[in-house]
């Protein structure tokens, strides 16, 4: 029989509002049916109100479900919500480090939250150190969280979802305001403990590529529903049709006006993603045939006076997938 | 530190104990004390609206006759000693009523309140936690505005008996008084707004409770409304005990007891029921963790 760390039983959540009188109801969760087993390094993925932040909400038992019901390490989140908040280790990044207290110092709220969380002093005296340590934040322990960086402020937070070793980890888009170096790491200890330890772990994100790297399995939400639940490799099979182009120009001064000329073209279908750097910027695209695309693409850019660094073939990413999903197509 | 050593150290297995609720309440207590160590000029403030709150009052009892104190049965210390009570007891007032009401919104406000509601504290654990500052405040507030009274002249007749009659006098009083904060965070919680019960409680109750002046001052239809409030027998009964020694075996005393226990008695339910349908409520909507 499967250990399963978390179950969705038809697990739904309505929000019910007024607005000018007029009575609107949301389905922010429908019927959602999902089972992570022990160890899983599990994706949940959904545009912005897909429903992933009210999911992982009710699991942490601060929302209520409407219907359905689920358990998080064996526990019910309705009838056993205690036992459930000793099982997790909760990281919301939506909230910029609003969720510290910004009048006290790294170690004292980490101090704080390790009684409310059963660890007795030694332990968290000794743990806290350890992570001040591994996120870098020694130095400025003493210093108020208010004078923090977005950064470090995400790194204490990091640190107090992990400072009671719980089972099951709930992180809700855990490298948001991480520069890249911290991103990385972070990438690194959760593989570790997943691997290591054996943590649980789901994991929201809108960066793709850390989804692919780290989770084993990925749902996507959209509409409160889950509409997708494979492993990466699947996911990207079912997108073998998807032929994509990247673009890479040096810098414009008028970055509509390229957008709209490469979308506009017959042989394109849509325009995936736009990075703008200082220094370059790059497209991705979906096409109908790369190979006739690309020299169609290099002689637009070359007349509209734009300077290519690249243009080349692209493999399909979950990116594809999530905007397919999005869109409403089907996978 | 590399990520193998971290994991050694956060992994040890170390079985987790529920931490006893001393130690989560004074880890709250600790909490709230840095962070309000911060705030330096706050505390200068609240010392100085406090002495000139006791002056205003000290200065108005030159113009006021004692006659009505003694006819309420206050035996020493004229105006002054009795509006030094009624301010110096007002912090349990404010304190019971608003501050289960402001700590969950300053948790709100701080974002703080979700992730709270997250670790594996009891929720009651937490509203306990959330108090006992406040409550130590209030009392040092209390007890500096009496010595600040006793400074200016204030006079109390007072016996060791009648000094344990006023303090259960208070622990009603701020028990009768939380039911009121407990009942408006419930409908906070729903509504999402200033409660209008706290603010119509608070200022009713100061004005026709005899913080300032004895209810035989006022019109007759306040005076009866006056006795509605559970302020009006605390106040009574602790001006009693510390203006005219007066303690349990005086059936006076004995009556303010008894109206405060019945209050307690009808309200804590009422009050429980209705925070329990506002942080159900919240829950059932999602909106926790909004202010």
């Amino acid at each position: 029989m499967v250990d399963y760390a978390l179950e969705t039983f038809d697990l739904t959540k309505i929000f019910e509002s007024r607005e000018d009188g007029v009575r609107r109801v949301v389905r922010a969760v429908d019927h959602v049916n999902i089972r992570v087993r022990r160890g899983e390094f599990f994706g949940l993925l959904g545009p912005n109100g897909a429903g992933k932040t009210t999911l992982i909400k009710m699991l942490c038992t601060i929302i209520l479900p409407t219907e359905g019901t689920a358990k998080v390490n064996g526990y019910d989140i309705i009838h056993e919500p205690i036992k459930v908040r000793s099982s997790i280790g909760w990281f919301h990044g939506e909230t910029g480090g609003r969720s510290l207290y910004w009048r006290l110092n790294a170690e004292d709220n980490l101090r704080f939250y390790a009684y409310l969380q059963n660890v007795s002093r030694d332990v968290a005296e000794k743990r806290i150190d350890a992570l001040l340590e591994f996120f870098d934040l020694s130095r400025e322990r003493k210093k108020l969280v208010k004078d923090y960086s977005t950064g470090m402020k995400v790194r204490v937070m990091l640190a107090r979802a992990l400072l009671h070793n719980p089972p099951i980890l709930l992180m809700d888009e855990p490298t948001i305001g991480l520069d890249t170096v911290s991103a990385v790491e972070t990438r690194n200890l959760l593989k570790a403990l997943n691997r290591e330890l054996g943590k649980t772990i789901i994991f929201t994100s809108h960066n793709m590529f850390e989804v692919e790297q780290l989770c084993e399995r990925i749902a996507i939400m959209k509409s409160g529903r889950v509409v997708v639940d494979a492993a990466p490799s699947i996911l990207r099979d079912m997108l073998r049709d998807i032929r994509a182009v990247e673009v890479e120009v040096r810098s414009v001064d008028n970055l509509s006006e390229l957008i709209d000329m490469l979308s506009n073209l017959s042989i394109v279908r849509k325009v995936v993603d736009v990075k703008n750097d200082p220094i370059a910027v790059t497209v991705r695209l979906q096409v109908d045939d790369e190979y006739e695309a690309i020299p169609l693409i290099a002689d637009r850019l070359h007349r509209l006076g734009v300077k290519v660094s690249s243009i080349r073939r692209s493999e399909p990413t979950l990116e594809d997938v999530f905007v397919r999903l999005a869109r409403g197509e089907s996978a | 530190m590399d990520v193998e050593k971290l994991i050694q150290i956060i992994s040890e297995d170390i079985p987790r104990r529920k931490t006893p609720i001393h130690r989560i309440i004074l880890s709250f207590i600790i909490r709230d004390f840095k962070v309000w160590w911060t705030y330096k000029f706050w505390l200068v403030l609240d010392i100085a609206g406090i002495i000139i709150f006791i002056l205003t009052y000290y200065l108005f009892s030159f113009i006021t006759t004692p006659q009505h104190i003694q006819e309420a049965g206050y035996t020493v210390g004229g105006y002054f000693t009795f509006a030094l009570i009624g301010i110096a007891f007002q912090h349990y007032v404010h304190f019971a009523v608003q501050t289960i009401n402001e700590s969950i919104r300053d948790e709100q406000w701080n974002g703080t309140l979700e992730t709270i509601l997250s670790t594996a504290t009891d929720f009651k654990v937490f509203l306990l936690g959330e108090v006992c500052f406040s409550f130590i405040v209030s009392s040092i507030l209390l007890l500096m505005s009496i010595l600040i009274g006793i400074m200016l002249g204030a006079v109390f007749y007072t016996t060791p008996s009648s000094i344990l009659a006023a303090t259960i006098l208070a622990m009603l009083l701020i028990a009768s008084h939380m039911d009121i904060g407990i009942l408006s965070t419930g409908v906070i919680m729903k509504v999402k707004q200033g409660s209008p019960v706290t603010w119509a409680f608070s200022w009713l109750s100061q004005l026709v409770s005899g913080v300032f002046y004895p209810l035989k001052l006022l019109p007759w239809y306040l005076e009866w409304l006056g006795k509605a409030f559970p302020l009006t027998y605390s106040l009574d009964g602790i001006r009693l005990c510390l203006q005219s020694a007066k303690d349990l075996t005086s059936p006076a005393i004995v009556s303010n007891i008894i109206y405060l226990f019945i209050f307690i008695v009808v309200a804590t339910p009422i009050a429980l029921y209705v925070f329990k349908i506002g942080y159900d409520s919240a829950r059932r909507d999602g909106s926790l963790g909004q202010y």
